[in-house]
């Protein structure tokens, strides 16, 4: 009876599927007959079009360079080759600024999520000016030509693997997914100093320890914040817990969330805020990822007239050399006989607290990848400046930390700068 | 009171339904075949369209004569999850019936129509593998053993979460 439906209407069907599914559970329906095989194809091309039109960005930079000096291009949606199992770009910019700083770091965005990253090693600075040159890995088929004039830089052609890209778009849509209900957070992103006059936007995170947990696993799919969009800029992500979930064994909601912020030069801030009145147990990791100049803070205000217990990690984790890495594993239990008030981050370091501790070694071959504190995190700060009616846990790092890294591209000597 | 203006579809077994101009104006094949002729007793041959489909396109148009006409363009809400109580209910058929509201509602032209039945057998499609798909739709499987053995290999990534 199926057989009955023109394509046209099993496309529309499947459309329906896709949008219901992720990208890579759709994919599996390939094998279901030949028809579907092709349609499922010109499914997915349909959604990238539509739905993935705009905010496709090429990131060209490297982390030796100072900040302030990487570029963005906006770069049309990829089209999708089912048989060869694909995403191809093929409009580039035409005008690159000059590379002044080596090794490159590529990085395809879409919105402010990095989809997936590639490193162009130092040694290929020497490679005669003019040449084209290919760079073959896994997931990435690029051709770049070094021009003559300048050291621009220019891409011929870029092909990207459809498992890195859907698995990136699958998390990327959970984060903007509107299904979630109240139990869920409300995550507001945006540009303090709106440098580069980006919108606010509004995420929404599934707390769901478990999803957390895995997107920190998966190096794709942290949060990733598009290079461009920090520089001199302070990011904030604002946690708006609505409704805190069950109450845990303890009598006290408990609410677990995880984030991790790429970031150069930047100022990171995580701010969790609740009006909760009941007891509340947060566990919260926030990691900012990036070179140097970078500075974290984290800062957890309540309004809660009840005992709060917070147990907090923050680490800052980057390329070699220029990393620092903090981390508060204790449990700061901070009874609260009277309703606390907001809190602003603490400016001043206080007494290093709590030792360093290594965050989850990385899988990406990038120099932004995460590296390990091997020094006790002397830049740790937990302070708090009202302490009666106040509860404040901040941590920043001024980067004076160095840690190591255990990517190779991370430990790379910049001859060039 | 104005008098609700009927109008005269036959089916493809000659078989006659008089319904509410506003009803037929669900479909937009027929509203602009009613534009078009103007005011006329001729019935409107359907030879798509059996009695009994007819009858349950009747039924939906008649259910939902007051809805708002839905954009064409409008995909954002292209979620296989919004199905109201009576709808679903609606769409409680064997699967040639849904298979043929489809047929039905894309050849008169009824956007709601199509998008609620492609939605529920959507919604038969999902969490299913291709084996219980084709099980479930009676799809044949067409490919070679060596042909699904490469898109098996192909698919390797997303196959073994």
């Amino acid at each position: 009876m199926y057989s009955i439906l023109p394509n046209e209407l099993v496309l529309n069907i499947l459309r329906y599927v896709l949008k219901g599914t992720s990208f890579d559970d759709f994919k599996k329906l390939r094998r279901t007959c030949k028809q579907w095989n092709d349609l499922i194809a010109v499914a997915i091309n349909d959604e990238i079009s539509q739905s993935f039109e705009h905010g496709w960005r090429i990131c060209i930079f490297s982390s030796c360079q100072p900040p302030g000096q990487d570029e963005a291009y906006e770069i049309s949606h990829p089209t999708y080759n089912n048989l060869k199992g694909e995403f191809v770009f093929t409009k580039f910019p035409t005008d690159y600024k000059s590379i002044l700083y080596w090794p490159l770091e590529i990085w395809l965005n879409y919105d402010k999520f990095c989809v997936s990253s590639f490193s162009i090693k130092h040694d290929d600075y020497s490679i005669k000016k003019g040449n084209i040159i290919q760079y073959i890995d896994e997931f990435w088929n690029i051709s770049v030509e070094l021009l003559e004039k300048d050291s621009k830089f220019k891409i011929i052609d870029w092909k990207v693997k459809d498992e890195k890209i859907f698995k990136a778009l699958t998390i990327y849509l959970n984060f903007k997914s509107s299904i979630y209900n109240k139990n869920d957070f409300k995550i507001l992103l945006c540009t303090i100093s709106n440098f580069y006059n980006f919108p606010e936007r509004y995420y929404t995170i599934k707390s769901n320890p478990e999803l957390l947990v895995k997107n920190e696993e998966n190096r794709d799919s942290r949060i990733l914040v598009a290079r461009q969009h920090i520089i001199q800029t302070q990011i904030s992500y604002q946690t708006i817990i609505e409704n805190p979930s069950s109450p845990s064994a303890i009598g006290a909601p408990t609410t677990t969330t995880s984030l991790v912020i790429y970031a150069t030069s930047a100022t990171a801030s995580l701010i969790i805020s609740t009006t909760s009145t009941a007891p509340l147990a947060i566990v919260t990791t926030a990691s900012l990822v990036g070179p140097a100049s970078a500075t974290a803070s984290l800062i957890i205000s309540t309004t809660s007239t009840a005992p709060l217990s917070i147990v907090t990690t923050a680490s800052l984790v980057g390329p070699a050399s220029v990393t620092a890495s903090s981390v508060e594993p204790a449990a700061t239990t901070a009874p609260s006989g009277e309703p606390a008030t907001t809190t602003a981050p603490s400016e001043e370091p206080a007494a290093a607290t709590a030792p360093a501790t290594t965050t989850a070694p990385s899988e990406e071959p990038t120099a932004t990848t995460t590296a390990s504190s091997e020094e006790p995190a002397a830049t740790t700060t937990e302070s708090s400046e009202e302490p009666a009616a106040t509860t404040t846990e901040s941590s920043e790092e001024p980067a004076a930390t160095t840690a190591s890294s255990e990517e190779p591209a991370a430990t790379e000597d910049c001859g060039e700068c | 009171m104005a008098e609700l203006k009927k109008v005269k579809l036959t089916s493809s077994e000659g078989t006659e339904f008089i319904v509410d101009r506003k009803v037929a104006e669900k479909s937009v094949l027929l509203k602009n075949m009613l534009e078009d002729v103007g005011e006329s007793d001729m019935a409107i041959p359907l030879p798509n369209v059996t009695g009994p489909i007819l009858n349950k396109v009747i039924d939906y148009c008649t259910h939902h004569r007051d809805d708002p006409f839905v954009n064409q363009e409008d995909d954002s809400k292209k979620v296989s999850d919004d199905i109201d109580d009576w709808d679903a209910e609606f769409c409680k058929v064997d699967q040639g019936t849904l298979f043929e509201l489809i047929l039905s509602a894309n050849y008169l032209d009824i956007k709601p129509l199509l998008d609620l039945t492609c939605k529920t057998v959507a919604n038969m499609i999902k969490g299913k593998t291709p084996d219980e798909i084709r099980k479930t739709f009676n799809i044949i499987n067409d490919f070679t053993p060596e042909e699904e053995e490469h898109v098996r290999k192909e698919n390797e990534w997303c196959e073994e979460r």
